[in-house]
């Protein structure tokens, strides 16, 4: 590996043991300071009614000094009651639901189209390289702008959408995000132009690694068409479009920006994910206590998953 | 009119882009045959044989397999078995599966497939690892699974690419009786791409040499050894390789040898032959290093050269001879051992000379 | 069998050029579905309002330029929303903090990174991987649940609404990217480079300053640009933590294309546009090193 053990001392230079205290020591800073720290602090406001509005506190008494005219107060403990209330809220089961809706049909809408999409690409042809390049655009916008231009087209009135659908193939013309029922899928649609390409890019990647070689082998070994993709092709690129499904799932579950800058959970909260729920309580209604409580049970669910999904990754990666 | 041959190969030529591979090939390969094609790197070898399994298009001509028109048929359905050089295995799938992998894509019955499984794996006696993936595999058991791969559908031509390249020296002896036994077992018409030629000697039926993309010589290793159809193929076949003077008749008997001034007397037979092509000039000839004896006294029938190394290799010697700026191979009994500086004459077997034009044709045998 | 054979040895000539020529309009079709709507938002933003509302929208029309002059802020009667409750703000100035704020995260967060980096992947020490498991599981948190209890710490430490604060944050959030992709790349760099350095009389710091940076530059370019995209584009934080100061796009264009009756998608379409040109152009110029970075930093993670 990388370290000796000689503790060489030069005129001028610092030790080794020296450098990698000095490396470290900031990101490890960073981390205390702004996760370790915080999640305590919310462990403990989670155990409380404290609401953000009714004045601050300090953690650490005397610490930092405190402002003159600022409301200072104590909260009160609560034991369980916030965690209870939210694991019984239906309200908010009924957000994870959504989120859980919203996941699953985006990460397999994505993950198809990067697949067939990788398929395309995968031959030579001019331009290509800017063409790719170019479908790359979508990822960089900001999430909140891509959500609100996408309410536009979707607009049935006077949204290219639906001028298209309804000149070109006859369709009537739906009102995306008027409805219940369909304002999720106008954000699906959006996250799908917008994230698609990621997994075009891991299944092209995937894809562009298999060898010549071996489609000769299966052509000369009586493979073609549907065979050769499922025993060849899929098996091989498999490994990344995994890593990258598992990439946009657990990016999917976090969604806010989009979602926000399009229907602000609406109409209703029929669209609203739990990100944006928990946004709601905490900063617009100032449940800081509940939040908390709220906040943590996701965490402790995403962990929960993410752990799922790091075994799986090892396990890709060990083949 | 019937034609026996199982391979045929009438005017073929591919281009890749301004580069010509293959130029106007034309072949006859016999059912049961074990044909290898030879040559350096570049050649035109891989890509004729590429052409015959339809991974490549040809421009021009056309490939017949078992009197069938084969130039619109795709690959997977001539009735071909290819071994890549470098094998081409599946790397997610076991032994087991890589065989069975034309039969699976032919839609067999999963009990046939087993029975033909284990048949071509115990031919190549590698049923005992049948679970194991290639990454697992020694290069000796990869190249067994690659041959069972192409020969579990009983093809009608068996192809192979250099197989043996990637083997480890001490294996590749072993490694090419196998495929020559197997051969002979099932009957198949095999062709071989190598640019080994001591290889190609062991085990060919017959042997097409072929050089820049052109077929140079298509006979038995014997022909082509002894007879060699221009320098190009005697040159490249026999190790150490043939040894080329340049030469000239003069006279009745004699030529003139481009080892500053040398002359060699040769017998009626050759003289007349050569004075009969009318070209007396400009020519070379070639003779085999065993094909030359030493002599310590003079000799008319021979010329003189200076030894330089004598390298003993145990059942045989190589004397480096030399004059001027040239060189001579001559292979030898091992008991004759001349000193380094010592001049001797070179005494070649008449019988044996061969006289190229300045680079084409063979006259004498 | 011998059917097929027939059937496949007559389509294997035509077929191939009909191939051709359906991959071609299907990748042209693809091309646009994701080019268009970046196009369309160029479209809106020279459109005057009554044209944005037409129920028919239109490709070809007299173009005005009065979004960006909007966006400029010189608009003749252009209309415009109220931005945050309480802050003056204009599109440039966002526009300004924003440059400054992606800049010094960026610089940040490759300078900690690398040096983090640099050590986890030379070093053994305890706990090594139970450290890069916490690094990168702060990729995987929802910013919202982080968000809740470091909005009140940055309030009570009077970091709320300031540089500093942003600054710290969002490198925070970089570092877990920026150690990972770096990591990769200097695991790739065998360690004998070092040696033979330090051999010729190079101090460990040295090393790594002039033989080993150097060979990661790809990681490095990778690496600046996510950091730089999550930054430049993010939402969340931006309107919880920047409450009057620091305002920075995005919020800016979310807050202030709300009108009286609704969106202007005008100023919308030409603030989004004119903060488009600068990710694409920059993407643009390393181009090369973005796949490469992208999957490779990802697969070797």
């Amino acid at each position: 590996m990388g370290e000796t053990t000689k503790r060489k001392k030069t005129r001028r230079g610092i030790t080794d043991k020296q450098l990698k205290y000095l490396f470290l020591m900031p990101c490890i800073v960073l981390l205390v300071f702004l996760i370790l720290y915080p999640l305590i602090w919310s462990a403990y406001l989670s155990f409380t009614d404290y609401r953000a509005v009714q004045g601050r506190f300090r953690l650490f008494p005397g610490l930092v000094k405190e402002k003159p005219g600022v409301k200072q107060i104590k909260p009160n403990a609560v034991g369980f009651k916030n965690y209870k209330d939210v694991l019984r809220d239906e309200y908010i089961w009924k957000h994870y639901r959504t989120t859980g809706k919203f996941v699953i049909f985006s990460v397999l809408v994505q993950s198809i189209i990067g697949l067939g999409l990788a398929l395309l690409f995968n031959r030579e042809f001019k331009g290509k390289g800017i063409i790719t390049t170019l479908i790359l655009a979508p990822m960089m916008l900001s999430p909140v702008v891509v959500g609100m231009f996408w309410r536009y087209m979707l607009e049935p009135n006077w949204g290219v959408i639906d001028y298209a659908l309804n000149t070109f193939f006859g369709l009537p013309r739906i009102e995306w995000l008027a409805h219940e029922k369909t304002a999720l899928f106008g954000i699906i649609i959006a996250d799908t132009w917008m994230w698609s390409p990621f997994m075009f890019l891991f299944c092209l990647a995937g894809v562009s690694a298999i060898p010549k070689y071996l489609y000769e082998a299966a052509e000369v070994n009586k493979a073609s068409g549907w065979f050769m993709f499922s025993h060849i092709t899929f098996p091989l690129m498999w490994p990344l479009m995994m890593i990258a499904m598992i990439f946009r799932t657990m990016d999917a579950f976090k969604l806010f920006d989009i979602g926000w800058g399009m229907t602000q959970g609406g109409p209703g909260f029929s669209s609203q994910t739990v990100s944006m729920l928990l946004y709601r309580d905490a900063f617009l209604s100032s449940k800081t206590g509940v939040s908390c409580a709220f906040a943590y049970i996701l965490l402790i669910l995403i962990v929960a998953l993410s752990n799922i999904y790091i075994k799986y990754l090892l396990k890709a990666r060990a083949r | 009119m019937y034609i026996m041959s199982m391979i045929r190969l009438v005017n073929l030529t591919k281009k890749f882009g301004k580069t010509v591979a293959v130029k106007n090939a034309d072949l006859e390969i016999e059912k049961g045959e074990f044909v290898v094609f030879l040559g350096p790197s570049g050649c035109g070898k891989t890509t004729t044989l590429r052409c015959i399994a339809g991974l490549e298009n040809p421009e021009e001509g056309e490939i017949y397999i078992d009197n069938e028109l084969v130039n619109d048929l795709p690959t997977l359905d001539r009735d071909v078995g290819f071994v890549f050089q470098h094998y081409a295995l599946f790397p997610h799938m076991s032994a087991y599966q890589n065989i069975s992998f034309p039969l699976r894509a032919m839609k067999h019955k999963k009990s046939d497939i087993k029975k033909e499984v284990m048949k071509v794996a115990e031919l190549l006696r590698i049923d005992k690892i049948l679970q194991v993936k290639p990454s697992h595999l020694s290069g000796g058991d990869l190249q067994s699974v690659a041959l069972a791969r192409a020969l579990v559908i009983k093809p009608k031509v068996f192809l192979l690419d250099e197989p043996l390249s990637t083997l480890d020296a001490e294996f590749r002896e072993e490694a090419r009786t196998m495929i020559k036994r197997i051969h002979m077992e099932i009957g198949s018409t095999t062709i071989y791409v190598t640019h080994d030629q001591m290889e190609a000697m062991a085990i060919a039926d017959r042997i097409v040499t072929m050089d820049l993309g052109e077929i140079q010589q298509a006979e038995t290793p014997e022909n082509i050894y002894h007879n060699p159809i221009n320098m190009f193929v005697a040159n490249f076949i026999g190790s150490p390789g043939m040894n080329f003077v340049d030469c000239a008749l003069e006279g009745k008997d004699t030529m003139k040898l481009g080892l500053d001034g040398k002359t060699l007397k040769v017998n009626e037979a050759i003289a007349k032959k050569i004075h009969s092509t009318g070209k007396e000039s400009n020519l070379v000839m070639g003779v085999r290093p065993e094909d030359l004896d030493l002599n310590m006294k003079k000799n008319e029938y021979g010329f003189p050269m200076e030894v330089m190394i004598v390298e003993e290799l145990g059942p045989e010697n190589i004397i480096n001879l030399r004059s001027g700026d040239h060189t001579l191979k001559v292979l030898t009994d091992p008991h004759i051992v001349p000193k380094s500086g010592e001049t001797v004459w070179v005494v070649p077997d008449q019988e044996r000379i061969r006289i190229f034009d300045k680079e084409t044709q063979v006259e004498i045998l | 069998m011998k059917l097929d054979r027939t059937i496949r040895r007559k389509r294997k000539k035509g077929i191939k050029v009909l191939g051709t020529v359906i991959i071609f309009i299907v990748i042209t079709i693809v091309f646009v579905a994701y080019v268009f709507p970046i196009f369309w938002m160029g479209v809106t933003s020279l459109k005057t309002k009554v044209q944005i509302f037409d129920p028919v929208p239109k490709i070809f029309f007299k173009p005005t330029m009065n979004n960006y002059k909007t966006f400029i802020g010189t608009a003749e009667g252009g209309e415009v929303g109220a931005g945050r409750a309480g802050a003056a703000t204009s599109f440039i100035a966002a526009m300004g903090r924003s440059i400054l704020m992606t800049t010094s995260v960026t610089l940040l967060s490759l300078l900690l990174g690398t040096m983090a980096a640099y050590v986890l992947s030379r070093y053994r020490m305890p706990g090594k991987d139970d450290l890069m498991f916490v690094i990168l599981s702060t990729r995987m948190l929802p910013p919202i649940v982080v968000l809740v209890p470091i909005s009140l710490l940055f309030t009570n430490i009077g970091l709320k609404d300031t540089y500093i604060g942003f600054l710290l944050l969002y490198t925070m959030f970089n570092m877990a990217f920026s150690v990972w992709i770096m990591k990769s790349f200097f695991d790739d760099v065998p360690f004998s480079f070092e040696e033979a350095a330090m051999c010729d009389g190079y101090t460990r710091l040295r090393a790594f300053l002039k033989v080993v940076l150097p060979m990661v530059k790809p990681g490095l370019a990778a690496t600046a640009i996510f950091c730089g995209i999550l930054v430049w584009n993010e939402f969340l934080f931006a309107i919880v933590i920047g409450t009057r100061k620091w305002v920075f796009m995005p919020p800016t264009i979310f807050t202030m294309s709300y009108g009286a009756e609704g969106i202007i998608w005008g100023v919308l379409a030409a603030s989004s546009l004119i903060y488009i040109v600068p990710v694409l152009v920059f993407v643009y110029l390393v181009r090369k090193n973005l796949l490469r970075g992208i999957t490779f930093g990802v697969i070797r993670g």
